[in-house]
């Protein structure tokens, strides 16, 4: 059997990321992001906000629910280091534009429309990007 | 415009989740269809997902 890889960033002997919520099973884990995602995006078709407040406001309640849910810089860092991850942060702006921001085989990504890729880079640059994206 | 149902509105949710290979529940599809037709406030909705999930710390 190979040499495992250990992350700090996981629990011991395992690819699972370490969460506030202390689960241990991947698949619940999952289960656990679907719904508090999914509820969010929910909440937000419903009650999408408008016009300049709306770009102010949704800044605060992405970042809100980013800070809530995981640590939106200290995860993009920890799913670096997790090669296994299937996490991503959905971004709206006010154009009604989504982006996607994807771990996928160590790299961090921003995608639109689900294929095409934006930026392929360093976490900063991702970060900046967003950023952008939201306020722009 | 026609206003979206709760229903299609989660549908779209779901295909979003399911593009990052995520699935929802029924359960907790349920809970979040409830919370938004105003049958359960947001805190039983996350105590209800915990409840449904198996976990008991609750924590957000």
């Amino acid at each position: 059997m190979g040499k495992f890889n250990q992350s700090k960033y996981c629990y011991p002997n395992s690819t699972i990321l370490i969460n506030k919520f202390d689960v241990h099973d991947q698949q619940k884990l999952d289960q656990l992001e679907a719904y508090y995602v999914g509820r969010r995006l929910f909440q937000l078709r419903e009650n999408p906000l408008r016009g300049k407040l709306y770009i102010e406001e949704q800044g605060k309640e992405l970042f809100k629910e980013l800070k809530k849910i995981r640590n939106f810089s200290h995860e993009l860092y920890n799913l670096q280091e997790c090669t296994d991850s299937s996490s991503f942060i959905e971004v709206e702006n006010y154009k009604n534009e989504y982006i996607h921001v994807s771990i996928l085989n160590s790299n961090v990504m921003v995608i639109r429309d689900k294929k095409k890729i934006l930026l392929e880079g360093e976490l900063e640059e991702i970060q900046r990007f967003v950023t952008n994206f939201i306020f722009n | 415009m026609r206003k979206k149902t709760h229903e299609e509105n989660l549908e779209e949710v779901k295909a979003v989740l399911a593009f990052e290979g995520l699935e929802l529940l029924p359960e907790l599809e349920e809970l979040i269809l409830k919370e938004a037709k105003g049958e359960i406030i947001a805190l039983q909705s996350e105590e209800m997902a915990m409840k449904i999930l198996g976990l008991s710390n609750g924590k957000i």
